[in-house]
């Protein structure tokens, strides 16, 4: 697929793509996952998921590259095969939505605990799916400007956890080193979620303009600074809430900004939701546009804007479906699991593929 | 287009116009302060008091609601069908909880304040030494409301180094933590209006004893938590003729602390040496005898030895409760974790030997001798 130079983004706008991807839902309730794993060393799990994920990006750039004027799914066609990838392809489309639903339930669930009781779920639903759906019908370079002008809001979502330290026990950290390693790759795998969002680089690489080099750089530094915000929130949590505290909270950044008061400033919660309700767009939005590229790519329906309108009723009709807490668990469960075939076990695969037949890589000429 | 820009006028005029959570300050009543009993049939008293607006006042500036139920929030429950309004409890400034019930369990009363995301986890905790009911039914002369009451007495206690600065969440990851223990503000009534006491200490989620609002600010020296000030006044002299001149008073002006944690893991023993270094400035001394050097090291002298008396007698009071309020075991569980998970804090925590030191400077004694 040809791509034109009026709908690339710069390297800088990848940078952007990747971090408000990647934070989204999650940001939320990773302090209290990491916790249930390794306890107060939590941190240091998400720092080793950080790595793992440094890792893979070391797969995903020389696969991409070899294919840099092919989408992924037509990747897949030239490595593997017709049959194979088609089947292949379908579950990426699968997995896509299913990321997708799994987004929208959980910024239900989230909003109607914290912010609206009261309003019918459809309501908060097909608020931000329209949104998403509005945005994506426009090309990648309007998504990645987009990207970068919201990432200006990461600055309050650092700056509100201050107030935290207002009554920060540092000893809450201590002591390091009570768990085994083996708690700490649980712990790292229990983040995984928050950290999903680096693969759409599989996806948007061919739509990037820039040096091979340039592109590693960013998708890294985008990887690190998300860890970073990850790590600063979840030590921010665990200094304010005492250990065994932290168990009863769901959503621990949530209750840590609630209980915060001051004369001049209330309730910051709300602010940080309103906040984070942009991030979970973002997100949504990312994996909607991976949804509509599919259809496009794979489907016979050639105007993507058409993918985009089915993709977005297909997400908000199955997310109707999910009420109780156990099932949207179990789903999110379901998605922790399947994530690793699509973000490690498929890449890593396709590029063995890719190396062993040295298909030299020539577009179209 | 045209038929795009109708569709945008009709979908938000129907979708933007209603809230479904829009909550109008007219429908609500407000609610200022709580207090929970226990009734003799081991139901929740639930005790609440909201101001009246001007405009419907008559007398009462509160009115004043009492329900029973098995729990509070089930006794709130029963409120609403009572007020004939929704309730809210997002601007709550006081929550008092009977005695009877601390020494119980504190944390069910309270479940209700930590799980409603409107609530106000910033209102202050009290425990009652009186059923909570009457407390809240004081009808003060010179304020609004008794919440208002309350607020002002322990925000004035909290400057003075009196009580901890404590809400309903900062309380509550002592209320968890094995390795610290929480400290409550404790109330009374005395002549138809509140009054702070001291207070309370805990076990875990257990009220387990008190201490005197002198011997708290003790406490919090030892914490060192010196607030805006901490006033103290001390009996150096018994041979005076004047009663009045055996006495000095003075101000805190700085506290250091120097605060080990040794654990002795073969003899399975803690022991805290606490040295505490206060800088004070005396506000009365009638004696009028701080000219020289040697007096005022005498003075020091004096002051520092019943400091250290008295401090270590609130040490003493804190074990016996098995209250750690120093956060002692909080220090083992971080510096050493193997000696923490092989023993039972509750057990080790009364017999730690804490070694009190207090050394007393006279810095300033005002614009007299």
């Amino acid at each position: 697929m040809e791509t034109s130079l009026n709908n690339r983004i710069s390297t800088t706008q990848v940078f952007f793509v990747i971090v408000q991807t990647q934070i989204g839902i999650s940001i939320l309730t990773l302090p209290r996952d990491v916790y249930g794993a390794v306890e107060w060393e939590g941190w240091i799990s998400i720092a080793i998921a950080g790595a793992v994920i440094q890792l893979v990006l070391l797969i995903y750039v020389p696969l991409v590259f070899r294919f840099k004027h092919h989408t992924f799914f037509t990747l897949t066609k030239i490595t593997l095969g017709t049959p194979i990838s088609v089947f292949i392809n379908l579950g990426y489309f699968f997995y896509f939505i299913s990321v997708s639903i799994l987004i929208l339930i959980l910024y239900y669930r989230t909003i109607a605990a914290w912010l609206l009781p009261v309003t019918p779920k459809w309501m908060i639903m097909l608020l931000i799916i329209s949104a998403a759906v509005y945005l994506v019908r426009e090309d990648i370079h309007i998504i990645g400007r987009f990207y970068a002008l919201v990432s200006g809001l990461l600055v309050i979502v650092i700056a509100v956890q201050f107030t935290g330290y207002t009554s920060a026990n540092p000893l809450y950290l201590l002591p390091i080193g009570h768990v085994g390693i083996k708690d700490y790759i649980e712990g790292a795998q229990s983040s995984l979620q928050a950290m999903l969002g680096f693969e759409v680089l599989l996806f948007i690489y061919p739509f990037i303009q820039g040096a091979k080099k340039k592109v590693i750089q960013s998708v890294s530094l985008a990887i690190w600074f998300t860890v970073s915000l990850y790590i600063f929130t979840t030590v921010s949590v665990f200094l304010f809430f005492s250990p065994d505290e932290i168990e009863l909270v769901p959503h621990p950044v949530l209750y840590m900004l609630k209980a915060y008061s001051s004369p001049f400033i209330d309730r910051l919660d709300l602010i940080f939701i309103s906040i984070w309700i942009v991030s979970v767009t973002t997100s949504l939005i990312m994996y909607l546009y991976l949804v509509s590229l599919f259809t496009q790519v794979i489907l016979p329906i050639k105007k993507r804007k058409t993918g985009v309108l089915f993709g977005g009723t297909l997400i908000f009709a199955i997310s109707m479906f999910f009420e109780s807490n156990e099932s949207i668990d179990a789903f999110g469960e379901f998605v922790s699991k399947i994530s690793y075939s699509f973000i490690f076990y498929i890449p890593a695969v396709l590029l063995i593929v890719a190396l062993i037949r040295k298909k030299p890589e020539r577009g179209k000429e | 287009m045209k038929i795009m820009l109708v569709f945008l006028i009709i979908f938000t005029a129907i979708f933007c116009s209603g809230c479904w959570d829009a909550r109008q300050l007219r429908d609500l009543t407000v609610l200022k302060s709580v207090g929970v009993d226990l009734t003799e049939d081991d139901k929740i008293e639930l005790t609440v008091s909201s101001p009246i607006s001007e405009k419907h006042r008559t007398a009462a500036r509160s009115q004043i609601f009492s329900t029973i139920g098995d729990t509070p929030r089930n006794a709130r429950i029963n409120l609403e069908s009572e007020v004939s309004e929704s309730i809210d409890a997002s601007k709550l400034r006081a929550v008092l909880i009977n005695e009877e019930i601390a020494k119980e369990d504190i944390y069910p009363p309270l479940d209700v304040f930590y799980r409603d995301p409107r609530s106000a986890l910033a209102a202050k905790l009290l425990i009652s030494k009186v059923n909570a009911k009457e407390i809240v039914q004081l009808t003060p002369e010179d304020r609004e409301r008794t919440s208002e009451i309350l607020g002002d007495i322990i925000q004035a206690a909290e400057n003075q180094t009196m009580v901890p600065i404590t809400n309903i969440q900062l309380i509550c990851p002592d209320l968890f933590d094995l390795g610290k223990d929480a400290v409550i503000p404790y109330v009374t009534i005395k002549e138809d209006a509140p009054k702070l006491v001291g207070v309370a200490l805990f076990n875990n989620l257990k009220m387990t004893g008190t201490l005197s609002l002198k011997e708290s600010s003790a406490l919090l020296l030892m914490q060192n938590q010196l607030n805006k000030k901490a006033s103290l006044t001390e009996q150096v002299h018994s041979d005076e003729d004047i009663q009045m001149e055996n006495f000095i008073s003075f101000n805190i002006e700085e506290v250091k602390r120097d605060m080990e944690v040794i654990v002795n893991k073969h003899t399975g023993t803690v022991d805290v040496p606490l040295n505490l270094q206060i800088e004070v400035n005396v506000l009365e001394y009638p004696l009028d005898d701080l000219d020289t050097q040697e007096k005022l090291n005498a003075l020091n002298d004096k002051l520092s030895a019943r400091l250290t008396e008295q401090f270590g007698n609130v040490i003493n009071k804190l074990q016996e409760s098995n209250c750690d309020a120093l956060g002692i075991g909080r220090r083992v569980h971080a510096f050493e974790y193997s000696f923490w998970k092989e023993h039972d804090w509750q057990e080790i925590y009364p017999k730690v030997n804490f070694q009190i030191s207090v050394e007393v400077e006279i810095v300033r004694h005002g614009i007299l001798f």
